[in-house]
């Protein structure tokens, strides 16, 4: 019975990719996405696991990857299932994620039978990638609801659960991470965010008792987890250093974190996104111990000096003023917030500036990008959105489960919001969103995974010349990840 | 006899009408019946009612439907309904320019939109008074802009004082004195905006689930809870907290109300008249409510008040409600009682 249930649910979200509204906005031109996923031959579709009991790891989605894991020169995908919660007699459905080898003009070839370890079934949320173990080959650590997952790849696509002997444990509910050298000995350690403390064996009701009204708690329900910080012993093999590295005050309901030089002075600082919760700036005193530059840098809350929900983020040099400035995803009612570098680690909330307010305001932003999407020499931002609440529109009529996704123009002192062709073109619930040149032709693609719906790829056939590489930046999104560019 | 028990079970067994129900914090069946009753029957002070009650609930797009109905006179009602559905060009058309609260709407949509609005801060102030704080904020939200940073200090410290727990104002003071070059001082209320802000977001939820089931007497006592973290912060939220858990009390019954009475004595004997207070008025619930809880606590209090003999009585009436209590009968040992 629960599982007719879920499996009509599933086609309902899938009827629910409604048309998106018209775009008033300007028409700037230039941009042009056109979705790809069935002629590339991508066809994963995200199993929520959705139940009854609507236990909130349902309305997370899930990250995915873009990295060369065959060593042939191409981008390749790897996407995060979720599947049966892991709740008591609840068998696992065996759901794995799944590794789409390229071959080398954006089709897509599922290859996770030949990807060993990457077959993982746990209940996963997100994905880092990083050469860990300093072989050469892209390695992954996988966050999850449950046990989290170390995999390390040997250059050809396959890999090797090294969960064990890498001394990495986790069996909370993780959820963003990230690999780093933070303390600048040439190895990558990791930072992984936890989220909430929730106890999927006796859920909390939440909503209206009316029959079909049941909705997810609020974060706020819940207690946060404090985030872990993994120091790379130098051979993949990791100690829990958090203490250490001064980041033990980190309970804050972490869904995203970012590595960036954000003072300028040559080492990674880290930006943590908190739902609900204060954001955190961690700076890095250069020998891999962090002070809290929450306070002094003003990221910790909006404008308002107001706490939002972050999930996704991105930075990059917006303002084209040499350092790195900061945007954050956030929930509906709150706008996405740009944070711009003045430098001396004063950071300012320049959202309505920028033109940012008004067009992120009643989404719910999941994964953003900040790339030069068309070339132009500039960093644009694409977003998607979708709300977690599967029911928003009986308690709130005019919010909606499957949003439109956003891609917004940099003209130089604002962004503008403009159609992007099928990208944002239609309702989904978005999560993830990574941006890769998949066909090697020079532009960055998208890449949009869905709660509980199919995942998308967009070709960029956006106009302009340039390289997909020509403006740099720090890219990270909601539970993805993508090798830093240089 | 018997046809007036039958006219009594018929009455008590009516359809309700609309304001019956809302006041009864049946808010969603209140506005459906509202809205059938409007479509038999037109009426504007009904349909205002619809609108306003649409607000409460945060139904935006209901509320901008039912101000249809108004004609031209709802134009102010759907300005402010398509504010709040983030409709800010179409909201700026209609939100009038002579009323102080739409302005601070249409101050909020400019901004939203990037548009210039520092000119009609000057607007709200002369029409919501020179004492607004709203109005402060936005003057020093204004001279943050144009990097005046003494000047907006000075206009943050002003909305503080008649709003002590505004964030935006301690936020906009601690930047304002940092970026001025009092970095300590801006510091220090940087770090006093950081500890007030986890309890307000406290608060703001707990009166968001407040908004949905007004007639929840936890719900109340969840904002009672709110305020009372914030008292330090704020000696207004004292007031504030015991309100809502009287609020909470008068909706709830028999020893479901026995949590609240817990939490107001607490409130008492940490910010307001002291133990000894708390624990007098934990003894006037225990005339109606007879309860083990209510003993050992008001026990507790007595005994932290210097009240020995009140003490050891209360916990000798916990433990002869619970004989077996080991913890009951432990306390009372150490307070010096028999067991």
């Amino acid at each position: 019975m629960m599982r007719r249930g879920m499996v009509l649910l599933f086609v309902c979200a899938a009827c629910s990719e409604g048309a998106a509204p018209e775009l008033q906005e300007q028409e700037m031109g230039g941009f042009g996405f056109v979705d790809v996923t069935g002629e590339w031959g991508l066809d994963f579709v995200h199993d929520a696991g959705v139940t009854p009991e609507k236990h909130l790891p349902e309305t997370m989605g899930a990250g995915a990857a873009l990295a060369d894991f065959d060593s042939d020169g191409d981008l390749d995908l790897y996407l995060i299932q979720g599947g049966e919660l892991p709740v008591s007699g609840v068998e696992d459905d065996g759901n794995t994620n799944r590794l789409y080898r390229n071959q080398g003009d954006g089709r897509m070839v599922d290859a996770t039978h030949s990807a060993g370890a990457a077959a993982h079934t746990g209940y996963g949320m997100g994905v880092a990638i990083g050469d860990a173990d300093g072989n050469g080959h892209v390695d992954m650590y996988l966050s999850c609801l449950g046990e989290d997952a170390m995999l390390f790849g040997n250059g050809t696509g396959w890999f090797r659960d090294g969960t064990a002997a890498s001394g990495v444990r986790d069996e909370r509910w993780t959820a963003g991470c990230v690999f780093f050298d933070a303390d600048s000995d040439g190895d990558l350690d990791l930072y992984v965010t936890a989220y909430l403390d929730v106890d999927l064996e006796r859920p909390t009701w939440c909503g209206d008792r009316k029959e079909g009204w049941r909705s997810y708690c609020h974060p706020d329900h819940y207690d946060g987890l404090p985030d872990r910080f993994w120091k790379n012993e130098g051979n993949g093999t990791f100690v829990d250093a958090t203490a250490e590295a001064g980041l033990s005050d980190s309970v804050g309901k972490g869904l995203g974190a970012i590595p960036a030089d954000l003072d300028s002075d040559g080492d990674l600082d880290l930006y943590v996104a908190n739902d609900s919760t204060e954001n955190r700036l961690w700076v890095n005193e250069g020998d891999g111990t962090f002070s809290d530059g929450t306070i002094l840098s003003g990221t910790g809350v909006n404008a308002r000096g107001v706490t939002e929900a972050g999930m996704g983020l991105a930075s990059g040099d917006f303002d084209s003023d040499g350092d790195l400035d900061l945007y954050v995803t956030n929930f509906d009612d709150e706008s996405n917030t740009l944070y711009r570098n003045e430098g001396g680690l004063i950071f300012t909330d320049v959202t309505a500036r920028w033109g940012l307010d008004a067009p992120t305001r009643m989404p719910v932003g999941f994964g953003t990008v900040a790339a030069d999407l068309d070339s132009d020499g500039d960093l644009d931002l694409a977003v998607t959105n979708g709300h977690i609440i599967d029911n928003i529109e009986l308690y709130h009529d005019g919010k909606t489960h499957a949003q439109s996704a956003l891609l917004l123009e940099n003209t130089g002192a604002a962004f503008q919001p403009v159609s992007a062709g099928d990208f944002g073109a239609t309702s989904r619930v978005g999560r993830c969103l990574l941006a890769g040149d998949l066909d090697s032709d020079g532009d960055l693609d998208l890449i949009e995974t869905a709660c509980g719906g199919a995942a998308k790829i967009y070709r960029n056939d956006s106009a302009g010349e340039g390289s997909a590489a020509s403006t740099g930046g720090v890219q990270a999104s909601y539970l993805g990840s993508m090798l830093p560019r240089e | 006899m018997r046809t007036l028990l039958l006219l009594a079970i018929l009455a008590l067994s009516a359809p309700q009408g609309p304001r019956e129900l809302w006041s009864q914090g049946e808010r969603a069946r209140a506005i459906t019946a509202l809205g059938a009753e409007l479509e038999e029957s037109e009426s504007a002070t009904s349909r205002r009612l619809l609108v306003d009650w649409c607000f409460a609930v945060h139904r935006y797009r209901a509320a901008l439907d039912a101000a249809e109905g108004l004609g031209e006179a709802g134009g102010p009602l759907k300005g402010r309904a398509l504010y709040f559905l983030g409709r800010y060009e179409e909201a700026l058309l209609l939100l009038p320019e002579t009323d102080g609260e739409a302005v601070l709407m249409r101050i909020e949509a400019l901004q939203a939109l990037g548009r210039e609005w520092v000119a009609w801060v000057e607007v709200a102030g002369d029409l919501l008074g020179g004492t607004d704080e709203r109005v402060f904020g936005l003057k020093g939200r204004r001279c943050m802009e144009q990097g005046e940073h003494e000047e907006a200090a000075l206009w943050f410290e002003a909305a503080l004082e008649v709003t002590p727990l505004d964030a935006e104002a301690m936020f906009g003071l601690g930047r304002a004195l940092l970026l001025g070059g009092e970095r300590e001082r801006g510091l220090g209320v940087l770090e006093r905006h950081r500890e007030v802000t986890p309890l307000l977001d406290a608060l703001d939820f707990a009166e968001r689930g407040l908004d949905l089931a007004p007639a929840h007497g936890a719900n109340h006592a969840a904002v009672g809870d709110a305020w009372r973290s914030l008292v330090s912060f704020d000696r207004g939220s004292y007031r504030r907290a015991e309100r809502s858990y009287r609020k909470a009390v008068n909706l709830m019954s028999g020893a479901e109300r026995v949590p609240v009475h817990l939490r107001h004595a607490r409130l008492v004997a940490e910010h307001g008249r002291g133990a000894l207070t708390a624990a007098k008025i934990l003894d006037g619930v225990l005339e109606e409510i007879v309860d083990v809880r209510l003993l050992v606590r008001a026990a507790d209090l007595y005994l932290e008040g210097g009240e020995k003999r009140e003490g050891v009585e209360r916990l000798e009436r916990a433990l002869a409600l619970k004989p077996d209590d080991k913890e009951i009968a432990r306390r009372l040992r150490e307070a010096g009682g028999k067991e």
